[in-house]
């Protein structure tokens, strides 16, 4: 256990406070209250104890990061420890004061987030009249040096404008876009009866990916993230439990991934307790599934194991109810079947949406 | 074989790459969604883009400084690795209008 490597990045979510209410949201649908977040100072600490642990990239991200007055303190704090500092926003509370602060506290890579092509969609997907907003702001963030992705996330109701959602990304003029599709986890599952998309939309997604790649290349770098429910083999969640990423809440509560808190029986140690480097290496939510030792077959004989590291445990047990289980995602999985029949269940476009909502504990 | 003495385009590191130094023999270049970890003469190389001078330039001082070394395969390597930084954005030529 002394040769476990260090994180490569801190996934730092400063606040659940956000002015969004996303129906596919990848925070936990119990959030942490603004009275509890950690502090500018303990935030500092937890920076220089992340890079003394190798880490390279911090993300500020939340909630949005922008709900804290203190953003660019942080920013500063990141590269004060050396690392390579990154914010995801959704643009709201960006002002050209506080873009030209997050300048001069050292921000090297901005993440501005979309809903879709058509404003109404959009605001509807986000729960608030956002759209118009984020459209301005790119011009404002480009008179920066600074790196510039626009994230999509892409489902039933706005895959059929995916090209014009790539068009306006494009006319952003970003370094970088980001097309993922939804992972269902908390918001996301809630509503996943209206965004699971149809095997025709997946399908003709990964060629219109592929046009725009071939055509952006040398401009702009287009990542897409497919839905796992329709892969071969399950996906590398996080680079592997404990291997990679860890994620802090906005309380300290140290996760090894975004929503590691559903399954049964995780208990989470606080950086108010503990050192990074024991949370790292000792605690039990980061020891549950590291290494192979946990898994059952057909993981743990298959010669996939090492490549797929079992898939994501999450889905696993959402999906399965059993943790432990193989992600469903794989077709090895005994029930793969079940997953197969989610993605190929009717629409259920009547169902009213679970919007995202902080709701004070 | 690579002849890039009258390669003139100027390589620079894109908007929001920098190089972080872990050691003396050992450096990483950070880039907005992952890190090249740079050994020998990858770490070498990158410590002649400048965004002043040229690929045939930075072909020559690698030529100087290896004198023993073939240098078609010096040629060879920095190509190589300059293709790679290219295809991933990493890296891009100011001088030079990719897309017209």
């Amino acid at each position: 256990m002394s040769t476990i490597p260090g994180p490569l990045s801190l996934v730092a979510e400063v606040t659940h406070r956000c002015p969004l209410h996303c129906v596919y949201c990848s925070n936990p649908l119990q959030m942490q209250p603004p009275t509890n977040e950690l502090s500018t100072e303990e935030w500092s600490r937890v920076f220089q104890e992340a890079a003394a642990l190798g880490a390279y990239h911090l993300h500020l991200t939340g909630g949005e990061p922008l709900a804290r007055n203190d953003v660019a303190a942080l920013v500063a704090a990141g590269r004060k420890a050396n690392l390579y500092v990154n914010m995801i926003t959704s643009g709201l509370g960006l002002t050209a004061d506080r873009m030209s602060a997050l300048k001069d506290a050292g921000l090297e890579h901005i993440q501005l987030s979309l809903q879709d092509a058509d404003e109404d969609r959009a605001n509807e997907f986000a729960g608030a009249r956002a759209h118009a907003h984020k459209l301005k702001l790119a011009a404002l963030i480009r008179q920066y040096d600074i790196a510039f992705t626009v994230n999509v996330v892409v489902h039933r109701e706005n895959l059929d404008r995916l090209e014009a959602i790539l068009a306006l990304a494009e006319s952003l003029q970003p370094q970088r876009i980001e097309v993922a599709h939804v992972q269902y986890y908390g918001w996301a599952l809630k509503n996943r009866g209206r965004l699971m998309p149809t095997p025709a939309q997946v399908e003709r997604s990964v060629q219109l990916i592929n046009e725009a790649q071939s055509r952006l290349s040398g401009r702009i770098q287009l990542q897409a993230v497919l839905p796992d429910y329709y892969a071969r083999y399950p996906k590398t969640c996080v680079g592997g439990w404990g291997r990679q990423m860890m994620l802090l809440d906005p309380v300290g509560l140290a996760l090894p991934c975004h929503a590691a808190a559903i399954i049964p029986g995780m208990h989470f140690d606080s950086v108010r307790d503990h050192s990074l480097e024991w949370l790292w290496k000792h605690s039990a939510a980061f020891n549950r599934f590291r290494g192979n030792d946990w898994m059952k077959d057909p993981c743990s004989s298959c010669d996939r194991k090492e490549i797929d590291l079992g898939g994501c445990r999450c889905q696993a047990f959402q999906l399965t109810g059993d943790a432990t289980n193989t992600d469903p995602a794989c077709t090895l999985s005994d029930q793969h079947a079940s997953l197969v029949a989610i993605t190929q269940a009717a629409p259920v476009n009547e169902a009213q949406w679970v919007y995202r909502i902080l709701e004070s504990a | 074989m690579s002849d890039l003495t009258a390669d003139t385009r100027i390589p620079r590191l894109a908007v929001g790459c920098r190089v972080r130094v872990v050691s003396p023999d050992e450096a990483v270049l950070l880039v907005p969604e992952g890190a090249l970890r740079l050994k020998g003469a990858a770490s070498e190389i990158v410590g002649l883009i400048d965004g002043e001078r040229s690929v045939s330039a930075i072909s020559a001082l690698l030529q100087q400084k290896h004198s023993t070394t073939e240098a078609s395969q010096i040629a060879a390597e920095l190509k190589q690795f300059l293709d790679k930084l290219h295809a991933r954005s990493v890296l891009l030529y100011k001088n030079h209008l990719e897309n017209p």
